[in-house]
């Protein structure tokens, strides 16, 4: 009970965490915790009034004789007007100490900077104005910040809950969800394998990896969420600790996307059976289909690169025309990302995806670096990117200050 | 008012099953299955419920096993885990489709409702034992799409989930999911025909003397209760129709890809399932009104206002259903409606809380088994309710909504409530029904582990909730694993106390001791009526008098119950 009791001056002080609750880190979170802990405070004292009479009752009123005469007492109308009066009035406070914070969380600010959330079975992809994507979300701290969300699939849930906010995303429809984060996330450490960030959570069941669907939310000052931002832009290229940029091999930046776009969710890269076949040592191996588009198709080991490429691009652009023996068409297709005219950045990234695909085993070696070296200041940027761009533009004019330098170009060449 | 004077009564203790009971009336399997009696189809419908509640308990046990470990115990990769979200898709289905919804109703309402009300049967004796075959033929469809495939899609079905799943696999198992939907529209006509039959029962058999003000709580709370399954049961049945049609003919309903809207489907479901809820709670709040006051031995306090926020309960809770769907996508002006009327449904079920602690108040209060359970459906379902107020507030759902604090919060309601009432009643009317007495001592006991078992099970789910914890999870964060270690001990202890109270009870059946007429000193008119009941209840209609004046009921040594003193006088005239 002490920690009950301590727990809203303790949220007060410092935003920590306490018995009830997590850190409160949004400008959200407190209307929810003064809430909760107004809540949590009346309700305990209704419930000590009830057990304490009952409790009392038992003991003061303990039957005597089997025979025991009690009083007549049948009603008595002022009580029972008192009773109902007194929660009907606390209910209603509670209402609208609700109502209130719920108007604030539903009410984006017009000028938050706009990141795009795609839920899938069973990961996030965050998409950014620049046409950076990441599967754990970073964002600027103190600046509001709006999350706009589609499902591919089924439905799925957005939860902060050191925000204190959730929203469902549906499949057919954008729903949004915003907030300004108040507070750093604890730094990754990779010693101790703690990834770092809040978590965030799927709450929206959403099948066998609905446990999973789980990432991180990174809290960044402006400067380094601008710095990760153009890395996130340009995966092709690298800078090493010298400050010198070079570019990155094609199968490091495919296995960089498959992590972003969660294709580890179902694909294992160790043999282990998943939702999906695993990824070791698949190319150019023996495939058996249960379901196939083309009659007669057959994918062998001693087939040409050719075809086993286009067998790898059709199955993440159109994932049910081929079904391999023993799994079933759970995939949606990943056209959004990765489907693009020959020589624009999403070709680009499913070539480097493939060519991790391949490299997954012992068969294949990727050349460790492309011929044709991929520029991406020279190709067209991501529509979808472009979209947000506008739209970022329209609820933030670059002139206004600050936020206005946290969408960089794809390719800055510093 | 005339005196009610069983024969034997006055005869000072004459065994009192010495005649034909209904349980003798007739015998041989054919008996049993066809039979008319309410009385047996109650006692029919308790043992599949209990059966059910088995099934359902080993789905639970197998939750809270897998979650001792923060990776799985049981299920530890992503291709097991369909068959965590199966064991939580049955328990949930189970427990609210063939236990808690039929289980009050169906069983004791069955059984008692007629007597106590003083008529021969229910209106409709066939009609009674319709629905009775289809909660069997809709737990049998469960059972199939169990063994065909397993349905992992939750209990709620939501859409494009529940309809794409399953759809690409071989055989009957890509039909489990429509075997198990159809099996639930089967249990919704179930609970339509019992609420009907029950509400013409009310209408129509009372007998002279029985007013509607002086019908048993218990009457009142079922009466609201039908209403409830007459006018919203419906809804769920062409919903899950709709759902069949929308997987096997490819209707463009709720799924988004044909062109449906699948927060539609959740308004359709919480239509019914909103409203399910006060079908679950509201008979057990019934029992919990007989209880008090028998063993307080003590006029009900309030008793219009306890019938009266029956019906408020009935008629608030079918506009609450949104309140489900805070964060789910529907608009904020529904947000706000519903919350604000989510507020409202909270007072009459505290009005019922004040009356029945104001009538143990300078009460005798004995605390045997039926009554243990009554106090802990008053601990339990107090703070069920109150952390009710907690969801039904807009920005605090938005942070709690899917979360353990949710899965915490309705077993409080449900189990807490609903079981523990349901529990007292099977202890408070086992003599009835069965003619035997159980152990007191064993059922105390079994009354308590389950008690302190379900405390530690389900409160630290509230903790766990409110920092984050998401329901339906096969896996979880390390930071969470004191939490869930509590909880899956708790289940544990719960499991002996359940295994426990089923022994006592199976043992009383065979070496129990014979139960007197009135064991409990009650005045509603089934203890009147021999224990156990003949055949057709009442040769003539019964006097009728006050349900909770117990004035007039003595201690008789001989018998073990209580008798009615000719001397005494009825403490209230009517």
């Amino acid at each position: 009970m002490t920690a009950v009791t301590t727990s809203l001056s303790q949220i007060l002080a410092d935003g920590g965490a306490t018995f009830w609750l997590p850190r409160n880190a949004s400008n959200l979170a407190g209307n929810v915790d003064i809430a909760f802990n107004l809540l949590l405070y009346i309700c305990t004292f209704f419930f000590m009034v009830i057990v304490g009479a009952m409790t009392f009752f038992i003991i003061k009123y303990r039957r005597k004789t089997a025979n025991d005469e009690t009083p007549l007492i049948t009603h008595n109308t002022p009580l029972e007007i008192l009773w109902t009066g007194i929660p009907l009035v606390l209910v209603v406070v509670f209402f609208f100490i609700g109502f209130n914070g719920y108007m604030d969380y539903d009410t984006p600010a017009s000028n938050a900077y706009v990141i795009g959330v795609e839920g899938r079975q069973w990961n996030f992809a965050f998409n950014y104005p620049n046409g950076g994507t990441s599967s754990e979300l970073y964002v600027p701290i103190n600046t509001p910040v709006k999350l706009s969300m589609e499902s591919k699939d089924v439905l799925h849930a957005f939860y902060v809950p050191v925000f204190r906010v959730q929203r469902n995303l549906i499949p057919g429809r954008t729903t949004e969800l915003w907030f300004i984060a108040t507070k750093h996330s604890p730094l990754p450490n990779p010693k101790t394998n703690d990834p770092g960030g809040f978590p965030v959570f799927c709450t929206q069941y959403c099948g066998d990896g609905h446990s999973k669907m789980t990432t991180r939310i990174h809290v960044l000052d402006m400067p380094e969420f601008e710095a990760k931002l153009r890395e996130l832009a340009n995966p092709f290229k690298e800078k090493d600790p010298a400050g010198k940029e070079h570019w990155v091999p094609y199968a490091k930046v495919g296995q960089k996307f498959a992590t972003s776009n969660g294709c580890f969710s179902c694909h294992s890269t160790d043999g282990s059976k998943g939702t999906g076949p695993t990824w070791k040592d698949l190319y150019k191996s023996e495939v058996e289909f249960d379901a196939c588009n083309v009659p007669g198709y057959t994918l062998k080991k001693t087939d040409s690169d050719e075809k086993w490429d286009a067998y790898l691009r059709e199955s993440i652009i159109d994932p049910p025309a081929k079904v391999v023996h023993g799994f079933t068409p759970q995939m949606q297709s990943f056209a959004s990302v990765f489907a693009g005219d020959p020589g624009s950045q999403k070709d680009e990234k499913l070539r480097a995806l493939i060519t991790y695909i391949k490299s997954v085993g012992s068969d294949y070696k990727a050349p460790e670096e492309n011929p044709e070296l991929y520029d991406a200041s020279k190709t067209k940027v991501h529509p979808e990117s472009v979209a947000g761009q506008e739209e970022a533009k329209k609820l933030h004019p670059p002139e206004s200050g600050e936020t206005g330098t946290t969408q960089p170009a794809p390719e800055t060449g510093k | 008012m005339t005196t009610i004077t069983p024969d034997l009564a006055h005869s000072g203790g004459v065994p009192v099953s010495a005649g034909d009971n209904y349980l003798t009336h007739g015998r041989g399997i054919a008996s049993w299955i066809f039979t008319l009696d309410h009385k047996r189809i109650g006692v029919m419908y308790l043992v599949s419920v209990l059966s059910a509640f088995f099934l359902g308990g080993i789905f639970a046990m197998v939750i809270r096993t897998q979650l001792i470990n923060p990776n799985g115990a049981i299920f530890t990769d992503q291709a097991h885990f369909r068959y965590y979200n199966e064991m939580f898709t049955l328990h949930g289905a189970v427990m609210i489709f063939l236990v808690l919804i039929p289980g009050i109703p169906g069983a004791l309402g069955n059984f008692v409702l007629p007597i106590m009300l003083g008529a021969k049967d229910v209106a409709f004796p066939r009609l009674n034992l319709g629905s009775y075959y289809l909660y069997v033929s809709g737990a049998l469809l469960a059972i199939l799409a169990i063994v065909v495939g397993g349905v992992e899609t939750g209990w709620t079905f939501y859409t494009p989930y529940s309809v794409t799943t399953d759809v690409d696999k071989l055989g009957l198992g890509k039909h489990a999911v429509e075997f198990m939907v159809f099996g639930v529209f089967l249990l919704g006509f179930s609970s339509i025909f019992t609420g009907m039959n029950f509400i013409v029962t009310m209408h129509k058999l009372r007998p002279p003397g029985m007013t509607w003000f002086r019908m048993p709580l218990f009457l009142w709370a079922i009466y609201a209760t039908s209403i409830i399954q007459v006018l919203a049961t419906p809804v769920l049945g062409i919903t899950l129709l709709l759902l069949i049609a929308e997987r096997t003919l490819k209707v463009g309903i709720f799924n988004p890809a044909y062109g449906g809207d699948p927060v539609l489907f959740q308004h359709f479901f919480w239509f019914y399932s909103h409203p399910a809820v006060y079908i679950m709670i509201l008979p057990a709040m019934g029992i919990m009104s007989e209880v008090i006051a028998t063993f307080s031995r003590k006029h009900i306090f309030g008793y219009k206002f306890i019938a009266l926020s029956s019906i408020a309960i009935a008629i608030i809770g079918f506009l609450v259903w949104g309140h489900h769907m805070f964060p789910n996508g529907q608009s904020t002006m529904l947000a706000t409606i519903f919350s604000f009327l989510t507020m409202a449904v909270a007072i009459p079920s505290a009005i019922k809380v004040w009356n029945w602690l104001a009538t143990m108040y300078r009460g005798s209060i004995d605390l045997k088994t039926p009554m243990c359970y009554a106090m802990g459906f008053l601990f339990l379902f107090a703070i069920g309710g109150l952390t009710g107020v907690f969801l039904g507030t807009l920005s605090v759902d938005v942070h709690l909504h899917d979360t353990y604090f949710v899965v915490a919060h309705f077993h409080y309601v449900m189990f807490g409530g609903t079981m523990m009432g349901f529990l007292a009643g099977i202890h408070y009317w086992w003599p009835k029904i069965t003619g035997k007495m159980y152990n007191e001592t064993l059922g105390r006991i079994g009354c308590v582990l389950v008690f302190i078992g379900f405390n530690l099970t389900f409160f630290p789910q509230f903790i766990m909730g409110s920092h984050g914890m998401p329901r339906r999870y096969a896996t979880y964060l390390p930071e969470f694993y004191p939490y869930h270690i509590m909880s899956s001990m708790g289940a544990y202890i719960q499991l002996i106390g359940f295994l426990l109270t089923a022994a006592y009870l199976v043992h009383s059946l065979f070496k129990g001791p014979k139960a007197p007429r009135n064991p409990w000193g009650s005045a509603t008119l089934e203890w009147v009526c021999q224990t156990p009941p003949p055949h057709d209840n009442f040769k003539t209609p019964p006097a009728v008098g006050d349900p909770y004046d117990m004035s007039m009921l003595v201690w008789d040594e001989r018998t073990g119950g209580y008798v009615r003193d000719p001397n005494r006088q009825p403490q209230v005239e009517h």
